[in-house]
């Protein structure tokens, strides 16, 4: 049984890895093919400073904040584990700061630590007036991609690289189950109108005197269009763009201009420090995350695809919950074709 | 008495703070900085920094809680403003914990550091070695960044340091008019103080720019305290050793230590380590007194013994020795006002 992949950012790799990891010893003629266009550390998950941290304003998605808090737990069990600084992952605390009083997030318990913050931390912030502290996870896509493609490669599962233009493309030729996990670019496999571009800036800069994440939230002017400063394991990333429909690719002087002059007014301290770099990515913006079963006629075949896409800015944080859900609907597509040998049950 | 000369003894945090301090109190006044060392060569250079107190038995706790909000308050302002990254100083938010209950729940500067807590259940399952736990937010001086910039400001107020041995403060009775003792463990010799011991520290300073949390077990012994560029594992306190040479069985000790609590220490690279002797008392000597000696006198502020906790004090102390210098200075003028009648 073939299974191509479509994507290989955070989610395409990790939805391998699931289902190569509870499916390849059930069904030892299981082979994975992971197609891209773009592989680490060219995809949109390795730009991301890689703070587990969902949108504050929960989108009225239970099944979403399961799956950030799924996520959570499954990188705070690997936080011990020797693996953990070669993924990338470790602990980091912060603060996030709002103009007026936010109600609580839908993570507040997720994370460790959440409290309010006190007026004697708000000095720190001028301009804001309430915030909260909590301790949460980096999780680098520099280093997780990597980490995910060495464990796939180990299992004998295969790359290929390439910009797939249809699931035509990869689904001839005993493929019975496409995975679709292309990010911004599923709207050219499948038209999906709902599945918007928010495009983001970064700065990156050398500041290892920062010790915290602090995120200001503007609710006028919507998520990530306020400034923010994540510092990781190399450099610090600053940021805060979020421009819906925006499909550029190319940084822009105003938008570095605009990052540059809100962080160091942030954190003056940053005015010292030295800038290594700066990307531009397109979040996968979708009023929800599309992790659905499809049966695709293809000619005179019938192909199952999995689509797991549209993540926005919180690929990195949902990405094992998604990951898992995709491997679940895997196992219920292998059910239906009797693939795994177990007694036939009720159709699902 | 137009421009009173002082000279301080000494090159450490508390050296450089106090002469920092007298220039600020006392403009008019000509401070030199007079050591056999200077940054990157002190104690304080072994140090990590960290603005979490050391108890003083014999210091009354009210005097100890002052100095730590005064040292404080300084720093938050320089952590917060564009010096910050030059000087050294940066938050850090992390954890102290507990093997059996802390003879204290909330310890006298709990509402100093930002944000103390006790920790959650899920906080303390990183530690299953421990039962209770604090969570705050602090500062850290980074060495030998903080020094560097003690003694930039120093420079821009005209002040001179000279790398110089003193033997005996009677050395400086011509050329000074007040000699500031902020030698540390060097008091020992210099005014034989038999009150002021060691306790050695040997510290391990590792790159591993992954780890943002600092750890302290409560009972002091093993720490990880992330800075600017590397993390300082720690310790030992050894009372009495005056030993500066690293000790290669300690090392290991203190990496399987911290590792314990940090796992992913085991990773870190590029182990550097240091040996400091911390100038320890049953009180920080922050005193004045007037040298007697064949009809010269010559008056004395000392201010050393910070033990453990020089970095958490530095600046409380140091302006209460400021202090002690307008006195001296007041005393000289009323002296040499009276000889004149």
């Amino acid at each position: 049984m073939r299974v191509a992949v479509i994507g290989a950012g955070v989610i395409g790799l990790s939805s391998a890895l699931c289902i190569q990891e509870q499916f390849q010893s059930l069904l030892p003629s299981l082979q994975l093919e992971i197609y891209a266009e773009h592989f680490t550390p060219h995809t949109t998950s390795d730009g991301a400073a890689g703070l587990w941290q969902p949108y504050v304003s929960d989108r009225g998605n239970l099944q979403e904040t399961l799956w950030n808090k799924e996520t959570f737990d499954h990188l705070l069990g690997q936080l011990h584990s020797p693996a953990a600084k070669e993924m990338g992952l470790f602990l980091i605390s912060g603060y996030n700061l709002f103009r007026e009083p936010p109600p609580d997030p839908s993570w507040k318990n997720i994370v460790l630590g959440f409290r309010h913050l006190t007026p004697k931390e708000l000095e720190l912030f001028p301009g804001y007036s309430h915030g909260w502290f909590n301790t949460a996870l980096m999780l680098e896509g520099r280093s997780y991609l990597p980490w995910l493609t060495n464990r796939l490669t180990q299992r004998g599962v295969k790359f290929f690289h390439k910009k797939v233009e249809s699931f035509q493309e990869v689904s001839g030729d005993g493929v019975d189950v496409v995975l679709n996990c292309s990010g911004m670019r599923s709207g050219e496999l499948q038209p999906d109108p709902e599945l918007q571009p928010g495009r983001g800036q970064i700065i990156r800069v050398l500041a290892p005197w920062v010790k915290h994440f602090i995120i200001t939230h503007d609710l006028r002017s919507g998520i990530y269009n306020s400034p923010y400063v994540i510092p990781g394991s190399e450099f610090t990333v600053l940021g805060g763009v979020y421009q819906h429909g925006n499909w550029s690719e190319d940084n822009s002087a105003k938008d570095h201009k605009s990052i540059w002059d809100s962080c160091c007014q942030l954190l003056p301290a940053l005015q010292k420090a030295k800038i290594v770099g700066e990307w531009s990515g397109l979040r996968p913006a979708r009023p929800s995350v599309r992790l659905e079963r499809e049966s695709i006629r293809l000619g005179n075949r019938q192909a199952e695809v999995i689509h797991n896409y549209g993540h926005g800015g919180f690929g990195l944080t949902i990405h094992w919950g998604c990951a898992m859900a995709a491997a679940r609907l895997f196992g219920t597509i292998l059910q239906e074709k009797q693939q795994l040998g177990t007694p036939p049950g009720p159709r699902l | 008495m137009a421009s009173p000369k002082v000279a301080v003894v000494g090159a450490g945090v508390i050296g450089l703070s106090t002469a920092l301090c007298i220039t600020e109190t006392c403009p008019s006044c000509s401070v030199t900085v007079l050591s056999d060392q200077f940054s990157p060569n002190t104690t304080s250079d072994v140090a990590a920094g960290m603005l979490i107190p050391h108890i003083y038995p014999d210091t009354p706790i009210h005097r100890q809680k002052q100095w730590f909000q005064e040292t404080f308050t300084y720093l938050f302002a320089i952590s917060n403003s564009a010096e910050a990254s030059e000087a050294g100083i940066h938050l850090v938010s992390g954890w102290q914990i507990f093997k059996s209950p802390p003879k204290e729940e909330l310890p006298f500067w709990s509402d100093i550091v930002l944000g103390f807590r006790p920790m959650s259940e899920a906080e303390l399952q990183k530690f299953p070695q421990h039962r209770f736990g604090q969570a705050f937010t602090t500062l850290k001086c980074d060495c030998p960044p903080y020094l560097r910039w003690l003694e930039k400001r120093l420079k821009a107020t005209g002040t001179q340091m000279y790398t110089r041995k003193v033997a005996d403060l009677w050395e400086l009775h011509r050329e000074y008019d007040i000699v500031v003792n902020c030698t540390g463990m060097g008091a020992h010799q210099l005014v034989g103080d038999e009150q002021l011991f060691p306790v050695r520290g040997q510290v391990l300073k590792v790159h591993a720019p992954w780890v943002t949390q600092f750890i302290r077990d409560g009972d002091g012994l093993t720490y990880i305290y992330p800075g600017i560029h590397r993390v300082t594992l720690g310790g030992t306190r050894e009372k009495g050793s005056w030993s500066l040479s690293p000790d290669a069985g300690t090392t290991r000790d203190i990496f399987d230590r911290c590792c314990s609590l940090e796992p992913s220490l085991q990773g870190a690279q590029d182990i550097e380590v240091k040996v400091g002797l911390r100038p320890s008392r049953q009180s920080v000597r922050v005193q004045r007194e007037v040298l007697s000696q064949g009809g010269i006198k010559l008056p004395v502020v000392h201010n050393y013994g910070h033990g453990a906790g020089g970095f958490s004090v530095h600046r409380g102390t140091a302006k209460e020795a400021a202090l002690l210098v307008e006195e001296c200075i007041s005393a000289l003028q009323a002296s040499s006002s009276r000889a004149k009648l």
